[in-house]
């Protein structure tokens, strides 16, 4: 297991995460302007002396070298836009918040997406198979910013249950948290539902059914795990999109998380942050997927980590 | 291929006694399969369905009873085991929790209790060392181990008959011949009855104590494993005997059955292996066929051999 | 009837293609059959909206303000009185148009580059599918709104940025579909028999792929229409004066207080078109995979 994930971390992680840095590094820089450019009528002078003290100045290639220099330190520069703090505590300080959002919306997606999906393999091609999934569909076909407002409208301003915005109370994760799951229950349904389908026609479920088991032990003893198992592969992609998704629920809820720093720091040209940022998505796909894959080995027999 | 209803089994009607090995031999398509899961109620009803006048087992008629009573017969008091060990484990359990759950289920014993039972029969089928045995996972294993992990799954619970669809077709020819003598002697050792399905005639010839030779879904000779081969009543078996490569003659050309089986979606009247048989006459097509004893124990569907007609 | 004599069979009923079967399969779908019923007459209205729009696309009507659903304006106005029913009409044009040809563009890279892979195999495959799984660790929806920050917002990035994104899934199962049926015995046979090189890629190889390939451009459609739609919605697709129902959801949000119909009507068109390409997607698989339909 050691060897396996030090493998991946050496072999796959690094040489990936490099080639991001380096495509995001350059593709910043070589669109026009720069993180001061957008300040109204700044000095030249001043201009120029802000651009020397971040090194901004230096041929690119220098500059990257020396990107790359202290982000194998952990430092990944200060912000431009805010100063006084680094790009490490800025992303300390809104991750936690993303996490906790996408954490709400994937276990909201996972109940009722495997529920909806194992519902609908029972009958497949009936209304208790299209009804489930057309539901479920709604996550996929209403967009996070139609919802979002949607809900809001509903639930928060005619029927005043929760509150339109902010993260403060406990009960404004319930919104913001249905809003970025749905998106994600329509596949996770599709999934669970094919996974399930696959199982149940399997010669050994009719195994099963001739030793006597009732259809519940069929379903949750046998077809299930098999069944399970495209979900479980999905869960890399699909935690890794509902951290780096949120920035549509953040915006409209005005949850004070990463995707929203994300957004800003793109339109402020803020280099630093937002190489930060992608950075730290990237590893975090790439650790969510690699857990994922221990995952699948240890539910599937015939798989073994590589 | 039309769309429509298949008769995978005609008017079929036979006796198992106890401790008796019934073979029922066919060609792929013939219904054996479909007839067996009939008999405890395995074919989803929706889309297909169960028109009998019953299924006696015991007292009980399997085909009007609950659905929690055929559940507690099955893999209880009558066993069935399948043609693809690899495909019929699930390969996602191990071997000692698929092993158990009839023992589980029907005897609601606990995991600990049922570990001594769940090793004693994995011996019982030639399976020793089954400490590591039991916590592995059906591709670790062999055909023929799985086939026998199939067959000690079968017997946990000492049924009274054991159904075996086809275990040894999906086997090599040596492996075969080891499963054969494995249920023969576990056969005699519990006394039950069985039901072997199989499409060898040598199989048959070698096991089996009563045959049912079946042919587009109906059941054309029923006899005692002797009389089948020396006194055929049939010319559908009759062909299928004289198909079988002989040792004695092997430059012989190979005889096989000219033409196709039936379409089973449409209704047949009279003898469905008419267009194919030797003996046809007109009145084969046109009377409705039924089984009939013709011999003692020795039953045909041979309208010819039925009317006296036809000496072979 | 003698043995060695070839007997007169009961007629060889006609086999149906995989395609005719499908087809009929895919008729019998009863969502399906709707997701299609409402994209042709979405796609006739769109066509035809410059002739069928009540108002003309630019109509200010100041004095009206933001108007509710009534008889002269089917969906209402907004603020600058301009005809909600109007602009989503043309919203539709230009959503879908972007949805069909960013689909095209990544359809393009994707299979071509998910062929290439599958068929020639060997190191190429494995350098060109390294980097495909690399490009899958990128955030890509962070790329996408670098490239729209920072560049031009011009149409055409839009479709090379959304393109851009979307051929990854498509390259995958293309290759996977080559390689399985590369390896497959009838390929071998035709090899054997000594069938050209491009006969057997196109008449053999071809035709396997199409059917997956096909199910997924129309589930691809509805992903990239929504992309469009969001990056709209960020101010970063398409612009001003043009519109989508992205820019018109945008707008609707902004007053969904006052004007809840703003919001309402644009993004209940864009649902119910994605709904629509799903449902037809699938469909579509279900009718073609013949085990899926089991399934």
């Amino acid at each position: 297991m050691l060897k396996f994930i030090l493998k991946r971390f050496f072999l796959e992680t690094i040489p990936s995460l490099l080639v991001i840095a380096t495509i995001t590094f350059f593709l910043i820089r070589l669109a026009p302007g720069g993180p001061f450019s957008g300040e109204k009528s700044i000095d030249p002078q001043v201009l120029a002396q802000l651009n020397a003290h971040y090194g901004l100045d230096k041929p690119l290639v220098v500059q990257y070298v020396n990107y790359l220099a202290n982000v194998s330190h952990g430092d990944f520069g200060p912000s431009f836009k805010y100063p006084n703090r680094s790009v490490t505590e800025l992303i300390g300080q809104s991750f936690p918040v993303s996490l906790e959002l996408g954490l709400f919306a994937l276990i909201f997606a996972v109940v009722f997406g495997v529920g909806a999906g194992i519902v609908a393999s029972l009958r497949p091609n009936t209304f208790s198979d299209y009804a489930p999934m057309s539901i479920a569909m709604v996550g996929i076909c209403v967009p996070t910013f139609v919802l979002g407002p949607l809900l809001i409208l509903v639930f928060g301003l005619h029927l005043e249950i929760f509150n339109v915005s902010g993260w403060a109370f406990p009960r404004d994760r319930v919104l913001p948290a249905l809003t970025l799951g749905m998106a994600y229950v329509a596949y996770i349904a599709r999934l669970t539902r094919g996974g399930m389908l696959e199982m149940l026609f399997q010669d050994f479920i009719r195994t099963a059914r001739a030793k006597g088991l009732n259809e519940f032990q069929v379903l949750f003893k046998h077809a299930l795990k098999g069944g399970l198992l495209p979900v479980v592969s999905f869960l890399g992609p699909a935690a890794a999109g509902l951290i780096t998704g949120s920035f549509v629920v953040e915006t409209i809820f005005q949850i004070p998380g990463l995707g929203r720093f994300f957004v800003m720091a793109a339109f402020n040209r803020d280099y630093t942050m937002i190489m930060g940022i992608v950075l730290f998505y990237a590893f975090l796909i790439i650790m969510l997927n690699t857990l994922v894959d221990i995952a699948l080995t240890m539910l599937n027999p015939r798989l073994k980590l590589k | 291929m039309h769309s429509g209803t298949v008769r995978a089994v005609s008017d079929v009607s036979f006796d198992i006694d106890q401790g008796e090995i019934t073979g029922i031999v066919g060609e792929s398509g013939c219904g054996k399969t479909a007839l067996c899961l009939s008999l405890l109620r395995l074919i989803p009803q929706p889309p297909g369905k169960i028109e009998a006048t019953g299924i006696f087992f015991k007292g009980n008629n399997l085909l009007t009873c609950s659905h929690e009573e055929i559940r507690r017969i099955r893999g209880n008091r009558i066993s069935m085991i399948f043609q693809d060990p690899l495909s019929s484990l699930n390969p996602y359990l191990k071997v000692f929790n698929q092993l158990i759950e009839p023992l589980q289920v029907h005897r609601g014993l606990s995991k600990k209790q049922c570990l001594p039972l769940a090793q004693a029969a994995l011996d019982e089928v030639g399976l020793g060392n089954s400490a590591t045995k039991l916590s592995a996972y059906p591709h670790e294993f062999s055909g023929g181990m799985r086939q026998r992990i199939m067959i000690a799954m079968g017997l946990i619970t000492q049924p009274d008959i054991l159904i075996a669809d086809e275990p040894t077709t999906a086997l090599d020819v040596t492996v075969q011949a080891q499963i054969l003598t494995l249920i023969r002697s576990l056969l005699r050792k519990h006394g039950m009855s069985v039901i072997f399905i199989t499409h060898n005639l040598g199989i048959v010839a070698h096991l089996c104590n009563r045959v049912l030779v079946m042919y587009a879904g109906r059941i054309v000779e029923d006899a005692p494993v002797r009389d089948l081969f020396y006194h055929t009543r049939h010319p559908y078996t009759q062909a299928l005997i004289k198909s079988l490569p002989s040792a004695q003659a092997p430059d012989e050309k190979l005889k096989a059955i000219a033409g196709l089986p039936p379409d089973l979606s449409r209704p047949i009247i009279g003898c469905s292996f008419a267009d194919r048989c030797e003996f046809v006459k007109d009145y084969c097509r046109n009377t409705p066929i039924e089984l009939k004893e013709v011999e003692k124990r020795h039953a045909s569907a041979c309208m010819r051999i039925i009317n006296g007609d036809l000496l072979s | 009837m003698n043995t060695s004599s070839i007997p007169v069979m009961s007629k060889i009923p006609k086999g149906s293609s995989l395609w005719k079967a499908g087809f009929r399969r895919f008729l019998k779908n009863p969502l399906g059959l709707s997701g299609c019923i409402f994209l042709c007459i979405l796609a006739i209205l769109s066509l035809l909206a410059p002739w069928i729009a009540p108002y003309s696309y630019e109509a200010q009507d100041l004095s009206l303000g933001a108007v509710g659903p009534n008889s002269s304006h089917w969906l209402g106005t907004d603020i600058l009185g301009r005809d909600l029913f109007t602009r989503v009409l043309y919203g539709g044009r230009i959503s879908l148009l972007v949805g069909f040809c960013a689909t095209a563009v990544s359809v393009l890279i994707g299979v071509t580059y998910g062929a290439i892979a599958g068929y020639r195999g060997g190191i190429l495959d494995t350098i060109m599918m390294r980097f495909v799984d690399v490009m899958y660790a990128f955030p890509f929806t962070i790329f996408v709104i670098i490239l729209m920050v920072f560049f031009d917002r011009s149409l055409v990035l839009l479709f090379v940025a959304i393109g851009a994104v979307e051929w990854l899934t498509m390259a995958r199962i293309v290759r996977s579909q080559v390689l399985s049926i590369a390896k497959q015995e009838f390929v071998e046979a035709a090899i054997i028999m000594g069938l050209p090189r491009r006969r057997i890629i196109f008449r053999h190889i071809v035709p396997n792929i199409l059917g997956p390939v096909i199910v997924y451009t129309t589930l691809t459609i509805p992903g990239v229409m929504l992309l469009e739609a969001f990056l709209s919605f960020l101010g970063l697709g398409v612009q001003p004066p043009a519109s989508s129902w992205g820019l018109l959801i945008r707008e609707g949000a902004e007053s969904m207080e006052e004007y809840p119909w703003l919001l309402v009507f644009p993004g209940l068109m864009l649902s119910l078109t994605l709904f629509s390409l799903n449902f037809i997607g699938d469909g579509l698989r279900d009718a073609l995979d013949p085990r899926s339909s089991l399934d």
